[in-house]
């Protein structure tokens, strides 16, 4: 059980990782509201000890990847909704940047967990493949299918591979 | 590409009132398993413990016998009752004392009315047509239960034609069982060894009650006769002789002479 302080300072921290999330798997508030508490009740009340913040911000993840799979395969979850809905209630928008986020959002969700989770997280494939429990080379087939799409969509040259 | 996506999640915000709101919720969930209330887990957990105790030694005390009610006609069984005058237990000593505890189920009846049952079944008056007596022990320690009990048989008995009742020790109750025997037939076979030192376990089992009392007299008769020849001022006689009888139970111990 953590203490009361312990779960201001999670929510603090982690808010913004659990939101981004959140709107990759779910598109919706309602849901995301859900999922959002869900999570931190989870790590008041039945986190594990943690060996350092690198492993307590890994178990965060897991545990909204999860909140998210359960929610969408449930009956009672909400409609979806544009990211320009969400906007207003949950996040800041750049608006410029807008157009690089429906790109990421148009992926099929397997990849866009892993984007996600390499180019802002920058996680390895290795600690990826151990977070979603998958072989180290689906997540590097993923990550390169991934590129693929997006250098299509986003168009132009001169990205990382 | 990667600095892109950097860029445009970084721009993906928790919004305010999201945190608040989750904050307060959370927080309040903490408060509630903390004790500044207490989780309902905290209270079921212990009253289900508890009732499961309090179920596991009801029901411990309602099958534990404290008294012990002997029939014998020729059928001979034992009821094991309660310290609620329950009958919790049958047990037939031979087999047709098993027949009448199989055909007659008086489980968990009151024992004064399992008794009255049991007497006015067609089976035991069908034996008491052929045998004419039957005599009914309470054994047990002498307390409050046991003269309530031997007062409630005496109270369905005293219209029966034939029927005795007594009190029995718990000495002699475990004697009659080490031997094999119902209360009423191992207190029957100790008389009869009295006047038969011969007579063995085996050959009262499956003799009536009648059976066994009409064997005491005739060894008596034979005592007597052979004492007319010899005047003897001391006169003794089995208390359950029905010209002794009083009509009250007596206590049966290593001796059992009522001399008049």
């Amino acid at each position: 059980m953590r203490s009361e302080s312990e779960v201001s300072k999670a929510i603090d921290k982690y808010a913004d990782t659990v939101t981004r999330l959140c709107m990759l798997y779910l598109k919706s508030y309602a849901d995301t509201e859900d999922v959002f508490q869900s999570v931190f009740i989870k790590y008041a009340v039945k986190s594990p000890d943690f060996e350092n913040e690198s492993h307590e911000k890994a178990w965060i993840i897991k545990v909204t990847i999860n909140a998210c799979k359960d929610m969408l395969k449930s009956f009672f979850r909400s409609r979806t909704v544009s990211i320009e809905e969400m906007s207003g209630k949950l996040f800041v928008k750049d608006e410029d940047l807008s157009y690089v986020l429906e790109a990421v959002l148009s992926l099929p969700e397997k990849y866009r967990t892993v984007v996600y989770l390499h180019y802002y997280e920058e996680y390895t494939a290795v600690e990826i493949g151990q977070m979603l429990g998958k072989n180290v080379n689906t997540i590097y087939t993923r990550l390169a299918r991934a590129k693929e799409l997006l250098r299509k969509s986003l168009g132009g040259d001169g990205y990382e591979s | 590409m990667k600095a892109e996506v950097k860029a445009a999640f970084d721009a993906v915000k928790a919004g305010k009132s999201i945190k608040s709101e989750t904050e307060e919720k959370v927080l309040a969930r903490l408060r509630r398993y903390n004790g500044h209330g207490v989780s309902a887990i905290k209270i079921a957990l212990p009253l289900a413990v508890c009732l499961l105790i309090a179920v596991c030694a009801g029901g411990w005390l309602y099958f534990t016998p404290t008294m012990c009610i002997s029939i014998d006609i020729n059928p001979s069984l034992e009821l094991s009752v309660n310290r609620w005058d329950r009958v919790i237990g049958i047990r037939g000593f031979n087999d047709s004392g098993k027949y009448l505890g199989y055909a007659v189920d008086v489980k968990h009846m009151r024992c004064a009315d399992a008794v009255e049952v049991l007497i006015n079944s067609k089976e035991v008056s069908s034996y008491m047509n052929k045998e004419g007596a039957i005599e009914i022990g309470v054994a047990g320690k002498e307390n409050a239960q046991s003269q309530r009990l031997m007062d409630d048989i005496r109270a369905c008995t005293k219209d029966v034609e034939g029927s005795r009742c007594y009190n029995i020790s718990t000495e002699e109750l475990e004697k009659a069982h080490e031997a094999g025997l119902s209360c009423g037939k191992y207190r029957a076979f100790e008389e009869l060894r009295k006047v038969a030192p011969d007579v063995t376990y085996e050959e009262v089992r499956d003799m009536s009650i009648r059976e066994i009392r009409e064997q005491i007299r005739s060894y008596n008769d034979k005592v007597t006769m052979s004492n007319e020849t010899q005047p003897d001022d001391s006169h003794t006689c089995i208390a359950e002789d029905k010209e002794c009888d009083t009509g009250q139970g007596h206590r049966y111990g290593a001796n059992n002479k009522n001399s008049h």
